[in-house]
């Protein structure tokens, strides 16, 4: 899975983010996908095979292993982070609008200096500020769903050792053995950590630019 | 080596602003911890489980007994290692390009002040930039003259905590990988859990070759606790002659521009001390009462303490356990206060200079670059 087009896209929208921002898609690139990549992708590499029934049952294996994961962990995760960072995608649309609005004043005879314009930083306030801000509130949704699924379809975030089995063409009730059951836990656990931490940084964020509007507004007032 | 750019592209950037010790260690966690991971035992490890044979016919026997036998695999246990471990060293480089941040914003607001000062005429424009550039100079560690980041106030704390937090995760995960594993692994594993019907021997996958990488993997785990130590004790003791320093050194931090523009109130304190003057003088509040009772003479006084002072800040600047390091993004900046530009890239620990002395004694570029 490439997921250097989505770090040279998000990599824009980091110059305009806040600061808390920026932590945020840093833990998101090293504790996420680099993990995912780096480390989950093995872990889960060999789930099908590994699973062993105690059946000779042809199909049986099959059919208990679809049951019992529908979809696997590693695509969960990787249709999180896709849909956990298209909401910075609309930023980024939003400041390319901005940049191309001015672009299109300059060529109507105003004096921009269209260097600068390339390299400036835009400031996070008007339109933007509520692009910025639903942005951030539709990441903090994407990422409770996710969680949720996670806990509905897998009953909980530990992966078991041992599932029974009765679905057709299983003969009785077969006992079927999950591969590498702990270490999978062990980063299911740590995966949802680091989602939680990732929601609390999109809280205080959120948080972070609803004060600051309001105490703009309670100063121009005043 | 491809999967670890998201990483690496991180640690390039704290690279830039560590000191020796800080680059030999990311060196080390470079090629010797994630390119060897990557490439040598990723490949090795890679049949660990279809491999794991054990004495039965017992359906999922196997499974289980892997399970038990490897809780984590050696492998993700290592990425899990180098992930903590490169952690603290990011929240160093937050703080840093904060730093940075904060100067550039200030450099913004200074171009205002200069703005609006030459609309309204002045001869206390130049006095006021220099001092309010001296002043927050020292607050945020950030040398305009050289365009590096100086190491010190809380910089230097962060960079200190975060090399301690970097050792305590060392040690944490050395001592994991021992209460988990031990040091070598056994060729036979001996296995009773369910639905094993007896105890059952379990044969590991390559316990050589695997051992070779563990002893390896460990011995650059202790050497990179070791270089994280050894930058400590660097440090701590640069810092504890720093703040030996600063109890003989009471002259007040005040900077020559603001001297200068308020020579009124300060006049009666100034006088022209001969260099290591304020080492001989010790007060508690640090003032020092002129002995110079002539005007005349008190303001040539003035004067020459202020082109002394100026002299004064760049070899301070440069003493004590200021470690700087340099940062090439920045523009270089003439400054005003006619402190000598560094050139980019230099890296330089500077001992206690003479205070006639202007370059550093102990010039370094052997910077290591990966």
């Amino acid at each position: 899975m490439d997921w250097g087009t989505l770090q040279s896209v998000l990599g824009g929208v980091n110059k305009h983010s806040t600061s808390i921002g920026k932590i945020w898609l840093t833990v998101l690139f090293i504790f996420r996908i680099m993990i995912l990549v780096v480390a989950a992708e093995r872990v889960w590499g060999d789930e099908q095979q590994d699973f062993v029934c105690n059946t000779l049952q042809p199909g049986c294996r099959n059919v208990c292993y679809d049951h019992f994961f529908p979809i696997s962990h590693i695509r969960l995760w990787a249709l999180q982070l896709i849909f956990v960072s298209t909401p910075a995608l609309l930023v980024a649309m939003h400041v390319a609008y901005t940049r191309h609005e001015k672009k299109r004043r300059f060529r109507n005879g105003e004096k921009i200096d269209i260097e600068e314009l390339k390299n400036e930083r835009i400031h996070i306030r008007g339109p933007l500020w509520w692009t910025y801000t639903s942005s951030i509130f539709f990441r903090i949704i994407f990422e409770a769903t996710f969680m949720y699924v996670f806990y509905y379809m897998y009953d909980g975030y530990q992966m078991p050792r041992l599932v029974k089995c009765d679905a057709w063409p299983c003969p009785n009730t077969v006992d079927c053995f999950v591969s590498r059951p702990t270490e999978k836990t062990t980063f299911t656990i740590f995966m949802l950590a680091v989602s939680g931490i990732c929601m609390m940084l999109n809280l205080a964020e959120l948080c972070y630019l609803v004060i600051k509007i309001c105490m703009k507004e309670s100063g121009k007032g005043a | 080596m491809g999967e670890w750019s998201f990483l690496g592209d991180f640690l390039e950037k704290v690279h830039k602003h560590s000191t020796v010790v800080g680059k030999v260690w990311l060196t080390v966690l470079f090629i010797f911890r994630m390119l060897v991971l990557g490439t040598a035992a990723e490949s090795s490890w890679g049949d660990e489980q279809s491999d794991f044979m054990c004495d039965t016919q017992q359906p999922g026997c196997e499974n289980v007994c892997y399970d038990k036998a490897f809780p984590i695999s050696h492998v993700r246990f290592w990425v899990l290692q180098i992930i903590f471990v490169s952690t603290p060293s990011l929240v160093y480089m937050g703080h840093a390009m904060h730093t940075v941040r904060m100067e550039e914003k200030r450099k913004m607001k200074e171009a205002e002040i200069e703005a609006r000062e030459n609309k309204n005429g002045g001869d206390t424009y130049y006095q006021q930039k220099c001092s309010v550039a001296k002043e927050e100079t020292k607050l945020s560690g950030w040398d305009e003259a050289g365009g590096q980041i100086i190491l010190r106030g809380s910089l230097l704390n962060t960079y200190v905590y975060s090399i301690l937090i970097r050792t305590a995760m060392e040690v944490a995960f050395i001592v994991g990988q021992y209460v988990l594993y031990g040091i070598f692994l056994e060729t036979l594993y001996i296995c009773q859990r369910a639905p094993c019907p007896h105890p059952v021997n379990c044969y590991v996958s390559r316990p050589t070759e695997k051992n070779v990488f563990i002893v390896f993997m460990l011995a650059v785990a202790v050497l990179s606790l070791f270089l994280s130590l050894a930058e400590l004790y660097h440090l701590g003791w640069k810092k504890a002659k720093e703040r030996c320093s600063r109890s003989y050194k009471a002259s007040p931090s005040t900077a020559p521009g603001r001297l200068e523009s308020a020579p009124q109130a300060e006049r009666p304190q100034m006088y022209t001390p001969p260099p290591d003057f304020n080492q001989c003088l010790s007060s508690p509040n640090g003032k020092f009462i002129s002995p110079f009772s002539n005007k005349m003479a008190s303001q040539q006084n003035t004067a020459n303490f202020a082109t002394e002072r100026v002299h004064g800040q760049e070899d301070a600047a440069g003493e004590g356990p200021f470690i700087k390091s340099s940062y090439v993004e920045s523009p270089e900046v003439a400054s005003e206060c006619a402190a000598p530009a560094f050139p980019e890239n230099y890296f330089n620990e500077k001992r206690r200079l003479s205070k006639a002395s202007r370059a550093s004694s102990k010039a370094r570029s052997d910077d290591l670059s990966v």
